[in-house]
């Protein structure tokens, strides 16, 4: 009887997959195409929620004339609208935007920060606000995308930018449809695809993060998660307890797609070439490092891994920031306390002479500041870190001669009158000291 | 011995009578199931003529008096295919039926003879000139038609239009359009293969489209316009796309600016190969059973129906996605469309196999 009773169970499951899997196609499973919440174009709302009309108008007319809105003018891969203009004005902008979005309902859309870091105090509301450059102080510059895509992966200049990162008929919302909540274990999407995996059939060009092989537990075991905002229990991207990366996307494979070492791409916005990156050296990625380098919790923890791998978004937003160098505005458990102005230093040689440390609000997020060390010292000061043997391993003696990096200033502890030296003239991406890494 | 002939000759003529038979008007039908004298009969108009008469050329009655029935048969004693049907068709031909103008005026075209006021639409869809067929104006055949000669000047009424057609109609495979009786469903200049019931109902029984791996330029006059006399409308390439274009030419183009011959297309192409490109991975070569759903336009005019599609080969169609009567879906679609994904289906996936 026991055997029987198995026996129709395995039958139901059996027929459930297989009626269940065979419903959920892409498309379908995408934000876009979802029959709940997917896209519903304003002026062509008797179609049902997901259809490809929404985006896509077939012969650019309706009725024999063209839904709103109208450019009087078919647009390429019959979308409603041309693919790219600029920065704030293309197709994608028309529905994920705050104002006048063709959405019906309207749509939100939550940074990184809001939703990984479970910062919801984040007034950032939509795509539009973080692409542009007034609300945003830094953003990745749509048409410096399109340039550098254009000729690899089957991208031409008629591709949408977006589309380096997403694939539109697949990306999922992540949270799914919770646009006013951070993400839990149990709301999760893939909202991403590999730009080097680009290819036109959407069963190809998958989703980057939802299968195997596609976690950052998968590209490193160093992998040690943040902690959520507010919080000292609670870890990103979900607010479980997870905190070894098997729970978030391999976002380091997806942005060394073109954030490598070997790419050179301009930025217009910085009016140069974007640093190289190699995340197999470097000491915030894979590359090695001996000692501590007096970490926050959760990174001191005895349970971290001894050579801790960060992913890109554990301090970068993906489109855009009020911080420079597209840094979030909250990592690791806190708001930074301050805005990062620039991630520039204009000194080559020392002494150093340009004094702004606003990135050190951002290593303060998981490095000991001179406060955190002894409460007599004031914050975002970083005299330990870089003199005091309590840190455990200081580059440079306090003994030194202060004015051969400081442009002013002597003195022994960290009240002394020294000017400061902006962090990003030692502290970058791929940089170095001699044969030392210091980023 | 002698009778051996003798049967094989009957047996031959049998056999081309029958062959044909559904397609063509049985050679003993009598004349006056189409035709009479005097539009009178025992004093009356008999009341299976039609009742607007008399009509031209000594017609019993017009277009859609004989193609229609007033009961679901979409085939009418044996060899009258129904386009118009006054109940559910049971059995839809090819080209779909008239009966679902009765749900919406957005099922399908609506000519006049279906008595039907269009109250939808101001002016042809796509129209490369303006007012070229007004609404409340369109018909089965002539200037304002499809079947049959189509001239802008004068003005052709539709039964002119088709005149001698049906006692000279060829069917099966057309791929050498001389006059309206050889071209594709009286289709002027239309290639096709013509099955023998007018019906699309399997893989391996349907008719066979004509199409072109690149679309006509509907800028230059002579795509749809005679060369030697620009009153005679005809597509010059001979696609049943390039039909379509001669009224809806804005959708069919090979105009870059206007829909184009190559991606990014700026509307759904027609007249252009499936792809097979490496860019495309393997979105459309797995539509390769023809399905009556969506089905495709060939280069080459086949023998008989064809069950295979080869992408790269074969070509996307405005029939692919279209009726080109009526049909039961909103803006004639071969599906519904419109209600996808929530209901619906999703014909557009048979090609586009990734975007379910």
């Amino acid at each position: 009887m026991k055997k029987v009773i198995l026996l129709i169970l395995f039958v139901f499951l059996l027929t459930f997959f297989i009626v269940y899997t065979s419903q959920s196609g892409v498309y379908i499973s995408g934000a876009h195409g979802n029959s709940n919440y997917g896209v519903l174009r304003t002026s062509t709302s008797s179609f049902a929620r997901g259809n490809c009309m929404h985006c896509h108008e077939q012969h650019a007319s309706l009725d024999a004339e063209e839904p709103q809105p109208q450019n009087f003018a078919p647009s390429k891969y019959a979308l409603f609208y041309d693919n790219f203009i600029s920065q704030t004005d293309n197709f994608c902008l028309q529905c994920h935007t705050a104002l006048g979005s063709y959405q019906s309902g309207g749509l939100i859309n939550r940074s990184y920060s809001y939703r990984a870091g479970g910062y919801t105090l984040d007034t950032i509301q939509s795509i539009y606000e973080q692409f542009e450059p007034v609300s945003s102080l830094s953003y990745h510059d749509l048409n410096d995308i399109l340039n550098f895509i254009n000729g690899k992966w089957f991208y031409t200049l008629d591709s949408n930018p977006c589309i380096a990162c997403h694939n539109p008929h697949a990306a999922q919302g992540d949270p799914a449809n919770a646009p006013n909540s951070p993400k839990t274990s149990g709301s999760r999407g893939y909202p991403v695809s590999r730009p080097s995996q680009h290819i036109k059939d959407s069963a190809q060009w998958g989703l980057w993060g939802d299968g195997p092989g596609e976690k950052m537990s998968d590209y490193t075991t160093g992998y040690w998660a943040p902690y959520r905002y507010n919080s000292t229990t609670a870890y990103e991207p979900d607010g479980s307890t997870t905190q070894d990366g098997s729970n978030l996307t391999d976002f380091v494979s997806l942005c060394t797609d073109c954030h490598n070492a070997t790419n050179i791409i301009n930025s217009t916005p910085l009016g140069r070439n974007l640093l190289t990156i190699d995340w197999s050296l470097e000491k915030h990625g894979n590359g090695l490092f001996t000692i501590q380098r007096s970490v926050r919790a959760p990174y001191n923890s005895g349970t971290a891994p001894t050579n801790i791998n960060q992913s890109c978004l554990d301090c970068h937003e993906p489109h855009g920031s009020s911080n420079a160098g597209l840094i979030r505005v909250e990592v690791n458990s806190a708001v930074l306390a301050g805005q990062v102005t620039t991630i520039n230093s204009t000194d080559t040689t020392p002494p150093y002479t340009d004094t702004n440390k606003t990135g050190s609000y951002l290593c303060q997020r998981c490095h000991m500041d001179d406060y955190t060390f002894n409460a007599s010292c004031p914050q975002n000061g970083w005299y330990y870190v870089h003199h005091d043997a309590a840190s455990g391993d200081p580059p440079y003696s306090a003994l030194g001669i202060c004015t051969n990096c400081h442009n002013t200033g002597i003195g022994i502890d960290c009240n002394a009158p020294v000017s400061p030296i902006n962090c990003f003239t030692c502290h970058y991406h791929n940089s170095l000291s001699g044969t030392e890494r210091t980023f | 011995m002698r009778k051996y002939p003798f049967l094989f000759f009957i047996s031959l003529m049998l056999f081309l009578l029958v062959r044909d038979a559904v397609a063509q008007i049985p050679s003993n039908i009598p004349c006056a199931t189409c035709h009479t004298m005097h539009y009178s009969e025992a004093g009356t108009i008999k009341p299976s003529w039609g009742q607007a008469g008399p009509y031209n050329y000594l017609l019993t009655n017009d277009c859609i008096g004989c193609h229609s029935n007033n009961t679901g048969a979409t085939i009418k004693d044996g060899y009258i295919p129904v386009v118009y049907n006054t109940v559910p068709p049971a059995e839809p031909l090819a080209g779909g039926n008239f009966y679902y103008l009765i749900n919406s005026d957005q099922n399908g075209h609506n000519p006049v003879e279906v008595v039907n006021t269009e109250d939808t639409l101001l002016w042809t869809p796509g129209e490369v000139h303006a007012g070229q067929v007004s609404p409340n104006e369109l018909t089965c055949a002539g200037t304002n038609g499809c079947h049959g000669i189509r001239q802008t000047s004068p003005v052709l009424p539709g039964l002119q239009a088709i005149r001698g057609t049906h006692h000279q109609n060829m069917n099966g495979k057309l791929d050498n359009p001389t006059g309206i009786n050889d071209s594709y469903r009286f289709l002027r200049n239309i290639k096709g293969y013509e099955i023998n019931d007018w019906k699309n109902n399997s893989s391996t029984h349907h008719n066979e489209y004509s199409g072109a791996v690149t679309p006509m330029d509907t800028n230059n006059c002579s795509s749809c316009h005679d060369s030697t006399d620009i009153t005679k409308i005809r597509p010059q390439n001979g696609t049943i796309s390039g039909f379509c274009a001669t009224c809806h030419g804005n959708f069919h183009s090979s105009d870059p600016t206007v829909v184009g011959a190559s991606s990014p297309f700026m509307r759904h192409p027609t007249d252009v190969l499936i792809p097979t490109g490496a860019q495309y991975g393997n979105e459309y070569t797995a539509y390769t059973v023809y399905n009556v759903t969506t089905p495709v336009a060939r280069q080459v005019i086949p023998n008989a129906s064809s069950g295979t599609v080869t992408p790269g080969v074969d070509i996307v169609m405005c029939l692919s996605c279209h009726y080109s009567h009526s049909g039961p879906n909103y803006k004639m679609m071969r599906w519904d469309y419109k209600n996808w994904p929530g209901q619906g289906t999703n014909g557009c996936g048979i090609c586009h196999s990734s975007k379910n």
